[in-house]
């Protein structure tokens, strides 16, 4: 049952570490080149949005606060480095703090390549 | 040469805003991939915005030759018309 | 200039479902433009919500009102370069700004300013407006031009190829 719109899901697995007085927050996801949008993105070659792999953080992280509705409200920073496609597993720990909740997330492929960086205010 | 030092120091604060660091963090040999954890795209908007700043174009194959601080100010003075530093 | 739908199309190399635009207007190359795409309440992302939800849930997620403006600065770039077998990637965004909710029925329109384009890259900033409420405020979004050719390997073939 979802309560907010979103392109795309949370991770399936996520996790959450207490540390320092953050989260740790990690999680995983394989993309599926099926998803909503997708085949669109692009017809000649299927290439994952980068705003989904900002989408698929917040809803993580919203997930595991127990927070559905949590939006993004400002973005200090974002950048997407590498393409992911189809069958590419998504990787991410985010440093989340709360209230107000601020993420801030390393994502990387299977192999560990850096896919991208982000640093987002939520509410 | 004083001159040349101030483009110096305008480029530190430009490029240090770039990598996320302090300017007094970036050091003018240190290099931007190994020591402060530059990747292309980051080559990309410091390029972008010392044109911008200048009012200059500088080709893209340049970033090959502008890995540390006093490279950039090297690549940016020959494409400006600076005084050598 | 105009662009429709058609034209918008036809210029951008997504597919129908991903064009998150309707029309551009005013758009002088190297400059800016405004560009318009009305929500619809058919639209995937609102595909999966439970039939109970309030209108609060159909709020148009901040992910795709950013993916729409980086549509309409692709637009730009595409209109204020020579066509060339180049892909335009969404590559970063700094200091923006949700102050605000669009909802199916509304129209958002984005105006974008090109503030530098260099040989590799196009950076833009903007706003967007439903009416004459500003819902968005975007300080700088970066795209990276790359020949079609030059995209890396996916790293599920990679592994494959190279053990």
């Amino acid at each position: 049952m979802n309560t907010v719109a979103a392109p795309t899901s949370a991770c399936e697995r996520v996790e959450a570490i207490p540390q320092n007085g953050v989260l740790l927050v990690r999680g995983r996801k394989i993309i599926d080149g099926d998803g909503p949008y997708l085949p669109d993105h692009f017809p000649t070659i299927t290439i994952f949005p980068g705003v989904f792999i900002l989408e698929t953080v917040v809803r993580s992280v919203a997930k595991v606060l127990g927070r559905d509705a949590l939006s993004v409200v400002k973005v200090r920073s974002l950048r997407f480095l590498v393409p992911l496609y189809p069958g590419d597993e998504l990787r991410f720990e985010a440093k989340v703090s709360t209230d107000p909740v601020l993420i801030k997330a390393i994502c990387v492929r299977a192999d560990d390549v850096k896919v991208a960086t982000l640093s987002v205010e939520c509410g | 040469m004083a001159d040349g030092d101030l483009y110096l120091e305008e480029l530190r604060e430009l490029v240090a805003e770039v990598l996320e660091v302090e300017p007094e963090e970036l050091t003018d040999t240190g290099d931007f991939q190994a020591e402060y954890e530059a990747d292309s795209l980051r080559a990309i908007e410091m390029l972008a915005r010392i044109e911008k700043k200048y009012k200059i174009a500088i080709p893209q194959k340049e970033l090959a030759n502008m890995q540390n601080l006093k490279a950039v100010y090297e690549v940016t003075a020959s494409y400006a018309n600076w005084p050598k530093g | 200039m105009d662009l429709d739908f058609a034209q918008l199309r036809r210029l951008l190399p997504h597919g129908p479902g991903m064009v998150l635009l309707d029309r551009v207007e005013e758009l002088e190359p190297e400059t800016g433009l405004t560009a318009f795409k009305t929500i619809s309440g058919g639209e995937p992302c609102y595909a999966l919500l439970d039939g109970s939800a309030g209108i609060d849930a159909f709020a148009y997620p901040a992910s795709l009102l950013l993916e729409s403006f980086g549509q309409a600065a692709a637009v730009l770039w595409l209109c204020s370069t020579p066509a060339a077998e180049r892909v335009l990637m969404f590559a970063g965004a700094k200091e923006c700004e949700f102050t605000g909710h669009a909802y199916p029925g509304d129209t958002v329109r984005h105006v974008v300013r090109l503030e530098h384009r260099s040989e590799g890259a196009a950076f833009v900033s903007g706003h967007t407006l439903v009416g004459e409420r500003r819902i968005a405020s975007y300080g700088s979004l970066t795209a990276v031009v790359r020949p079609r050719s030059a995209l890396p390997e996916p790293a599920a073939v990679a592994s494959i190829t190279t053990g």
